[in-house]
């Protein structure tokens, strides 16, 4: 996978700068517009792999800077950011032709992840294959492997071992983790001991099957991929 | 004492019928000493009349034979007796035909003619009192049946066509729902009062409807405006823990995220209370509610198995409901997190769904607040600090958008929360939901 180029449009500066500073660590590189117009020059400028757009901006409706790009015949893939509850942007932005959404407030991790996996949907159709030395999962076939033994996983714990590759290196919260794989149930639980029993299991299953135990505790504040474990 | 509630033009028919009674009693009470008092008075005239007549007749030397007969009588009395002044007299006197006596007035007086002296009488049958009041009160009584009649086909009629407006704004007012975002619009009339209702509701609906959108706007961009410096802060926060940091650092950091949570959980659910309010969710179609209950079940099936809390159902299938599916969703799914956050470890769940209710039970500890209490925003049970208090202020709010009723009860153990789709309080399925 090449060097991804990511516009972000989101008026909130400091909400465009944290997306940005989380993205720039994966390499990627990033460009912030914070208005509608500043969007659009960019948009008839430069072309971008993903664009992340808030659909509420201080000078129009993100949706139709939507409208626009896909218009344009323009190939990015599109993640709207729309304000929780509101149902109707979803829906109409989906329509629209964005390829996902995300509610605010949102993790960073997860806002990564869905970038990740449109742009894999869009650009690498062949093979959509993510692999860490002795483990590669398959996000199509929804296989994963350690050395080549294949993991006998729930849907859950598989969708949680994508999370964990993905956000290689990265801090994933409890909450976060939470939020990825049950979604909005999430809202009224406050305990988050099943996420800790979900990860214990991924840990065994994979160590079991002779791959290195990279999943480690960090702090009292969630979970780590480390590649550079042992 | 309840009077039944009567259509305004029922009312008006009856106060003007009963005022016309009135009137009728109190006319037919004049009618009825007017008609007597001409009938005598005329009579009496005539029988002075005829008198003096006979007089006339005596002295133009008719003889008494000739005069005397039906209903008239001449004596002669003593010369030197005193004349007897013309006067009247009401009486009776037998009448053979009907063996019975007569009202009967009799007119008399004495003239001294040629020398003698006659007493000169004439008499008539007048109608009795009773006769009199008879006619009274019937031919007003069928006065009074014909305006009855008239009065009531009429008011049908007429109310049809003047309170045809009225009634139109009527309906108008009742399909009025401020969700639509339309002001009333309603037709013109020449009645004047009809004409300031209109004008008035019209700019009633139109100041509620800009009322209504502001403060949806408000909700919209509060709710937008709280959850981006929300996001930034967890964001922040995010981006701090990948940093080098010491176990100091991250309890830091995991208190200041965990408020944060919460804080982004409570002002979803109030933007969702709010949204409810304002009457967002159209609940336009029936959707299965069995289905759905299946679902939110199943994804909670690991956290049943995690807390080891058994769940036992009877689930009635192809249960439909009015409800709008959003909604439904966040009340399955707010009855079941709170049956599960609730209960005791190795608790049980029970989940029983019919056609008239859906009823939740879990075991666990006494609630320490009054059951209404429950309903309350913010008001919460010790048991779980953590939740935000507002899973069941929303339930609640679900319920009574949709007509349904929602019960609560603590029974030997069990925390029994029931939703009954057609309680029997349910009133006219409201226009504006």
């Amino acid at each position: 996978m090449g060097t991804m180029k990511v516009l972000i449009i989101e008026d909130n500066r400091e909400l465009a700068q944290n997306i940005k500073d989380f993205l720039l660590r994966e390499g990627y590189l990033c460009e912030l517009c914070f208005s509608f117009e500043e969007a659009e020059d960019k948009l008839i400028s430069y072309s971008y792999d993903c664009i992340v757009l808030d659909i509420m901006l201080p000078d129009g409706n993100g949706l139709n800077l939507l409208r626009q790009i896909r218009s344009g015949n323009n190939e990015s893939s599109v993640l709207i950011i729309s304000a929780k509850n509101a149902l109707d942007d979803k829906v109409q932005g989906l329509d629209l032709g964005a390829d996902d959404y995300i509610t605010k407030p949102f993790h960073l991790p997860e806002l990564h992840s869905r970038l990740k996996a449109i742009y894999r949907r869009k650009f690498l159709r062949a093979d959509n294959t993510i692999t860490f030395q002795e483990i590669s999962v398959n996000a199509d076939t929804m296989e994963a492997k350690v050395n080549n033994t294949l993991l006998d996983l729930t849907r859950k714990e598989f969708d949680l071992l994508l999370y964990f590759l993905i956000s290689k290196n990265r801090v994933l919260s409890r909450q976060s983790i939470a939020e990825h794989l049950w979604g909005d149930y999430t809202d009224n639980l406050d305990n988050f001991d099943f996420v800790y029993q979900h990860v214990k299991n991924l840990r065994k299953k994979i160590t079991a099957s002779g791959g290195k135990d990279y999943i480690g505790t960090v702090y009292g504040l969630g979970y780590r991929f480390d590649t550079s474990r042992r | 004492m309840k009077l039944p509630r009567l259509k305004l033009i029922d009312q008006l028919t009856l106060w003007f019928l009963l005022v016309t009674a009135l009137v009728l009693l109190v006319g037919g009470v004049i009618v009825f000493h007017v008609v007597q008092r001409e009938i005598i008075r005329e009579d009496a005239r005539r029988l002075q009349d005829t008198v003096e007549m006979l007089a006339r007749s005596l002295q133009d030397g008719t003889e008494i034979e000739q005069l005397d007969g039906y209903q008239v009588n001449i004596e002669e009395l003593d010369p030197a007796a005193r004349k007897i002044p013309m006067h009247v007299k009401d009486t009776v006197a037998w009448f053979p035909p009907h063996q019975h006596y007569e009202r009967e007035l009799r007119a008399v007086a004495s003239y001294k003619i040629n020398n003698k002296h006659y007493q000169i009488a004439a008499s008539n049958l007048v109608p009795e009192q009773d006769e009199i009041a008879d006619g009274v009160v019937q031919s007003l009584g069928w006065t009074f049946i014909l305006l009855l009649v008239l009065v009531g086909l009429l008011s049908r009629f007429l109310s049809g066509r003047i309170l045809a407006p009225f009634n139109q704004t009527l309906q108008a007012v009742k399909s009025f729902s401020l969700a639509k975002q339309s002001p009333l619009r309603l037709g013109s009339t020449r009645t004047r009062e009809f004409k300031l209702l209109n004008q008035f509701l019209e700019n009633m609906s139109r100041k509620a409807v800009a009322d209504y959108r502001s403060l949806k706007e408000f909700t919209e961009n509060a709710s937008h405006e709280l959850q981006t410096p929300l996001a930034v802060i967890r964001g922040k926060l995010e981006l701090l823990m990948e940093t080098e940091i010491s176990d100091r650092q991250a309890s830091l950091i995991l208190a200041a995220h965990e408020a944060v949570e919460r804080l982004s959980k409570t002002n979803q659910a109030l933007t969702l209370l709010t949204r409810m309010e304002n009457q967002e969710y159209k609940s336009n179609s029936l959707i299965n509610l069995s289905t759905l209950l299946h679902h939110a079940l199943h994804s909670y099936h690991e956290l049943f198995l995690m807390r080891a809390i058994g769940l036992e159902t009877e689930l009635e299938e192809e249960v439909e409901v009015r409800l709008n599916a959003a909604l439904a969703d966040i009340l399955l799914h707010n009855l079941i997190s709170n049956a599960i956050r609730h209960n005791d470890q190795d608790g049980r769940v029970k989940v029983i769904l019919t056609s008239a209710g859906l009823l939740i039970q879990n075991t666990g500890k006494p609630p320490q607040l009054q059951p209404e209490e429950l309903f309350h925003r913010f008001k919460k049970d010790n048991q779980s600090a953590d939740s935000i208090g507002l899973g069941l202020a929303i339930v609640k709010q679900i319920c009574v958008l949709n007509g349904f009723e929602v019960n609560y009860q603590y029974q030997e153990g069990w925390h029994k929360l029931e939703v009954l789709f057609n309680p029997p309080s349910r009133k006219m399925p409201e226009a504006a939901v």
